[in-house]
């Protein structure tokens, strides 16, 4: 069991997730009962129908996160990913390591969107344990890759990815 | 366009966990109260060792945020509104009660007494006591100083139980 974590952790973890994001005026950012927080993507219809998931870790220590060469520990990848197998749609994995009044922000995803040539799928990261840093430029990409993702996965696009792959094939 | 008001909401609230529990170690534990309590956004307890503590000390703020508004031009207030009404109210509590002006764009906060020193509304607050580790300071003296004048005693109860030993 992972020792205690000062109690301001996981206040200030969860803070910096929602100021990261929502320094985008196209981002609604829910809290949820299973995830950490739910993001709608607001592409101005009335119903916002596009979601991805964050789930949130910190830490005062690095090394209680994160081993070597920035990655986090394999098994708690699995574990985590593991839990994301059933979602259907993107998740992500930020991490705060917060040690004394510096906050150092990292992503990973956990459910990745993905566009290739045979159309849109999601993929559980089971193997790639390595963060990224979190700034506005990340968010900003991670929107982009989500956003891809949907707009392939609308019912016209899915078709036009199907009949190009029969033919290629 | 994004709800405005969803997003100050959640924004504001983050805004100042974030700018109370900044420093090394912080003191100030706040909660956010949502929609449960009308006047009243957070209240705020100061992190103090069990082994001394006697009373524990808190707060209440009352919060207004802006992503748009701005600074008047004259003296840099921030631009946010309190009616009259809940001004009076928030002075009726017999406990530290002060209003918290946010800057979503800056992600900075401003804080002010509403201790009934003045009871006029507000169209606009000072912005001389930003939440940074001086005005901390300032406010974990004057809440403690506060409690420390506060005495158990003062509360006597009939819901007693009698076989609570």
């Amino acid at each position: 069991m992972r020792e205690q974590e000062p109690w301001y952790v996981e206040h200030r973890a969860e803070s910096w997730a929602i100021v990261y994001l929502t320094r985008r005026t196209d981002l609604i950012v829910t809290r949820d009962a299973g995830l950490d927080l739910l993001v709608h993507i607001d592409t101005g219809e009335e119903t916002p129908r596009r979601v991805f998931g964050v789930q949130i870790e910190a830490s005062a220590r690095r090394d209680r996160l994160l081993c070597k060469d920035d990655a986090v520990f394999p098994d708690w990848l699995e574990k985590l990913a593991s839990r994301a197998q059933s979602l259907s749609f993107p998740l992500c994995l930020f991490v705060f390591i917060m040690p004394g009044n510096t906050c150092d922000p990292y992503y990973l995803w956990l459910k990745e969107p993905i566009v290739g040539p045979e159309g849109p799928r999601l993929e559980t990261n089971i193997g790639d344990p390595r963060v990224q840093p979190l700034d506005n430029a990340a968010i900003g990409h991670i929107v982009n890759r989500i956003n891809d993702w949907y707009e392939a996965s609308r019912p016209s696009a899915t078709t036009r990815a199907a009949a190009s792959a029969n033919v290629l094939r | 366009m994004a709800n405005e008001r969803d997003l100050i909401g959640m924004r504001g609230e983050a805004i100042i966990t974030l700018r109370l529990t900044d420093g090394e170690s912080p003191r100030f534990k706040p909660t956010f109260l949502g929609d449960k309590w009308s006047t009243i956004d957070f209240v705020v307890e100061l992190d103090q060792p069990r082994s001394t503590a006697t009373v524990v000390p808190f707060f209440f703020m009352s919060v207004r945020s802006t992503r748009s508004g701005g600074y008047t031009r004259t003296h840099g207030r921030l631009r946010v509104q309190v009616k009259e009404h809940e001004i009076r109210r928030l002075a009726a509590y017999p406990a530290p009660t002060y209003i918290v002006g946010v800057d979503e764009a800056r992600e900075r906060a401003f804080i002010v007494s509403a201790n009934g020193e003045n009871l006029g509304g507000l169209s606009s607050m000072t912005t001389r006591y930003p939440i940074d580790q001086s005005t901390r300071e300032m406010l974990w003296s004057e809440v403690t100083g506060y409690w420390s004048r506060w005495h158990s005693g003062a509360m006597q109860s009939q819901l007693i139980d009698e076989e609570w030993r």
